[in-house]
């Protein structure tokens, strides 16, 4: 009883007495991500800076790795993920226009080209494995599997996000005037985008 | 701004054709965006697969660097957001370019 009497109270209040406004909550949904962000920038810039002293100090070992490593693969590896972030954002533009199957689809494009990342990456793992580079026993292999071990995992956490922005989207909790959500999953897919812009730019063509 | 307002209302005026230098594309600014990334990797990856020369590293690290700026302005929406989101961004960026620099500097092994 003591329930009801609570709820009822709650909707006879006036609208956002001691709420944040939905423009409000949005802004601070993304001051949230980019302070996550922010520490993220923090734990690449560890393995990238361990990496590039690494990569300045034995340049022979680097480029012995080089030879072994597959660029054709990875440069389409590349454009997907780059791919993924145009598909991101266009879904993005689609639930502003108020077209939520342009959303589904978009997004849905964005996990494909993920999922297609992480599935190319474990094919180049395969074939490094080959060539004798491994996590243990190897210098260049250490640095290089934590590196990109760790973007991958961020990837596949980003597909998930996908899939679940999509589920969202089919029960119809986006539209024009509420998409702070895509909006939030937009920035860490992106960040994903640029820490790989990075990491490919460092370990494949230095 | 009133409560009714989306939360993008700095995005809005993202049209279906861009006037780049004067010439008008008739894609959106984020497929144009896309097409300059793509057209760099190529660049980069030509560069990168060539035999090294000294300005190698440099123009490799400037090619990345003008990547990741696309992105994060255009697509990341910095360029139009709250600045507060670029202060968020850029401490940290900072703080972890100055302790790289640093470690490269430093000798890797003792005297």
């Amino acid at each position: 009883m003591s329930e009801i009497t609570v709820e009822q109270t709650h909707h006879e209040a006036p609208p956002n007495h001691g709420h944040a406004s939905p423009h409000a909550r949005a802004e601070n949904l993304k001051l949230a991500m980019w302070l996550y962000l922010g520490s993220e920038v923090i734990i690449f810039s560890v393995l990238i800076g361990a990496y590039l002293v690494f990569r300045f100090n034995y340049p022979e070992l680097v480029r012995a790795a080089q030879e072994s490593i597959n660029v054709a693969l990875v440069g389409l590896n590349t454009f997907l993920l780059l791919g993924s972030s145009w598909a991101m954002v266009m879904g993005l533009l689609n639930i502003q226009r108020g077209n939520r199957d342009g959303l589904v689809r978009w997004i849905g494009l964005t996990a494909l080209m993920g999922t297609v990342f992480v599935a190319l990456q474990g094919v180049e793992y395969t074939e490094l494995a080959h060539e004798g580079i491994a996590v243990y026993g190897n210098e260049f292999g250490m640095r290089f599997y934590a590196m990109t071990a760790f973007h991958g995992f961020h990837v596949i956490i980003g597909v998930l996000w996908a899939l679940f922005v999509i589920f969202n989207a089919r029960r119809g909790n986006y539209s024009a005037e509420n998409y702070a959500g895509v909006e939030v999953f937009g920035l860490y897919w992106h960040f994903v985008d640029v820490v790989w812009i990075f990491l490919f730019t460092f370990i494949y063509l230095f | 701004m009133s409560d009714e307002h989306n939360t993008l209302d700095a995005h809005d005026d993202v049209k279906d054709e861009t006037v780049l230098f004067g010439i008008t594309i008739p894609f959106p600014i984020y497929t144009v965006v896309f097409g300059a990334l793509a057209v760099l990797t190529v660049i980069e990856v030509l560069i990168g697969t060539a035999e090294h020369g000294s300005l190698t590293i440099p123009v490799l690290f400037g090619i990345a660097v003008a990547k990741a700026v696309m992105v994060v302005l255009f697509y990341m929406h910095l360029r139009t957001d709250n600045r507060i989101f670029s202060i968020v961004l850029l401490i940290p960026l900072i703080m972890a370019i100055i302790s790289i620099i640093f470690l490269l500097i430093v000798p890797p092994v003792a005297y």
